[in-house]
């Protein structure tokens, strides 16, 4: 009868154990997959720390010519 | 239009994930990058700016495929008339034509749009940016997209920004592009147009003006008189912008440039270059293109040899129209006003031989009637 128990006991503490280890990797997975792009780009202002080195590593480049005159 | 600042650009809205369409599908299906780097120098890598461009058959048109199906063949996508008349225009040596090729390339391809360049951002010939952080717009805003390509003649004539013309009588009721210019003319529907008005779904006044030549509408004994023989725009459209002397090249940079001498005001009736059973007008309203015969010098010599294969007055639908115009007001301010007709004195001598064929003669001019 003691043995039953015994194996029971082991049986419900290795199930408790694993439905924890699983949530706390789920949770590791979860936090570890974030949509960077999502997250970043619904923030302006990281949005506007981003571009501002964007345009300092970008400066003196010219998009386009000043020589255009005129009408398109 | 005030272009976005950087930041304002790329801003996504994060009610974006609530469309139940387009929420669910993560940004790297359509985009490509890295969406588990937390870096955003190398989360970017492979990152497609606008995957709907140049084939959006395994994104927007995973859902949207018939309308996905037709792409290739919209002018928004293939700007195909500019390549047809510019060929046309080019030299047939085969060495000199490809040189010309390779500028229209260069030059004229960049105002190209497609899926993303009108329902998501503004597009990039305009400097891009997104419309609305990212939420697809089933209509694409008109001030934002359409006239911000559209700008310099259509812009200016519908809002009424050219000095003294007042805007186009559409405007004032409040008509957006869309309410004329179709979903179907602007996707496309599989054939290949010789130019936009071979668009099978173009708008035509009719449409809606269906009954003009009833007996019983105001207006209708001179709706008939006129009916195949004017455009509408003949009698109902205001005086409109014409260019003149566009030329490309590189500057010192390599970035690309383009010049043209000062637009002008003018309105000039001519005849129907594209006369045919859909349009049978006599008389239409032309309005001169930017083309020179030098336009590609700075590439290739005498590139456009066959310039004069070509009018340089072209058919015409300003975005100007009004009930009442000062060559409707009476019989006699268009019967008989040489002013408003493409004469050949008010034809650039250079470019008499190439508009030959819309130029009215003096004896062509409708005589002045006895009033």
């Amino acid at each position: 009868m003691n043995s039953v128990r015994f194996v029971w006991g082991l049986f419900l503490a290795l199930a408790v154990g694993f439905v924890l280890m699983a949530g706390v990797q789920g949770a590791a997975q979860a936090a570890e997959e974030e949509n960077h792009c999502f997250t970043c780009h619904t923030n302006a202002r990281k949005l506007i720390q981003i571009t501002r080195e964007i345009a300092e590593a970008d400066k003196g480049k010219k998009a386009a010519s000043a020589e255009s005159e005129g009408e398109g | 239009m005030e272009p976005l600042a950087p930041h304002e650009k790329i801003w996504v809205d994060s009610s974006l994930a609530e469309d139940e369409n387009h929420g669910e599908l993560g940004c790297h299906e359509c985009h490509g990058g890295n969406p588990n780097d937390p870096n955003w120098k190398t989360a970017h890598e492979g990152v497609v700016k606008d995957p709907s461009y140049p084939d959006p058959s395994e994104t927007c048109g995973a859902c949207h495929d018939l309308i996905a199906e037709n792409y290739n063949t919209s002018l928004h996508v293939t700007l195909s008339p500019f390549k047809k008349m510019i060929g046309k225009r080019a030299a047939s040596d085969k060495a000199i034509h490809a040189k010309v090729d390779a500028a229209r390339e260069g030059h004229c391809s960049s105002c190209h749009s497609s899926c993303g360049q009108c329902h998501i951002s503004r597009p990039d010939a305009v400097e891009g940016g997104l419309l609305d952080g990212h939420l697809f717009q089933k209509r694409p805003p008109m001030q934002t997209v359409c006239t911000a390509c559209h700008g310099s003649r259509i812009e200016k004539e519908y809002f009424g920004k050219n000095k003294g013309v007042p805007p186009d009588v559409h405007k004032q009721k409040y008509f957006k592009c869309n309410k004329c210019h179709t979903a179907d003319e602007m996707h496309g529907d599989g054939s290949d147009p010789a130019n936009r008005y071979d668009v099978k779904n173009g708008p035509k006044c009719v449409q809606c003006h269906d009954q003009i030549y009833d007996l019983k509408s105001a207006n209708a004994k001179n709706h008939w008189i006129h009916k195949d023989q004017v455009a509408c725009q003949v009698c109902h459209s205001m005086p409109y912008k014409n260019c003149f002397s566009c030329h490309v090249g590189k500057d010192k940079q390599g970035l690309a440039y383009f010049k043209t001498q000062p637009s002008t005001m003018d309105f000039k009736i001519g005849l129907n270059p594209l006369r045919s059973d859909k349009r049978p007008e006599k008389f239409v309203t032309l309005r001169h293109v930017p083309v020179d015969s030098g336009t590609f010098d700075f590439y290739v010599k005498n590139g456009l040899a066959n310039f004069d294969a070509l009018p340089t007055w072209k058919f015409a639908t300003p975005h100007n129209i009004r009930l009442k115009t000062p060559q409707n007001e009476s019989c006699n301010n268009c019967h008989g006003n040489e002013e408003l007709f493409l004469t050949e004195e008010a034809v650039n001598p250079k470019e008499r031989k190439a508009n030959k064929d819309v130029i009215v003669s003096h004896r062509m001019i409708p005589q002045k009637r006895a009033e």
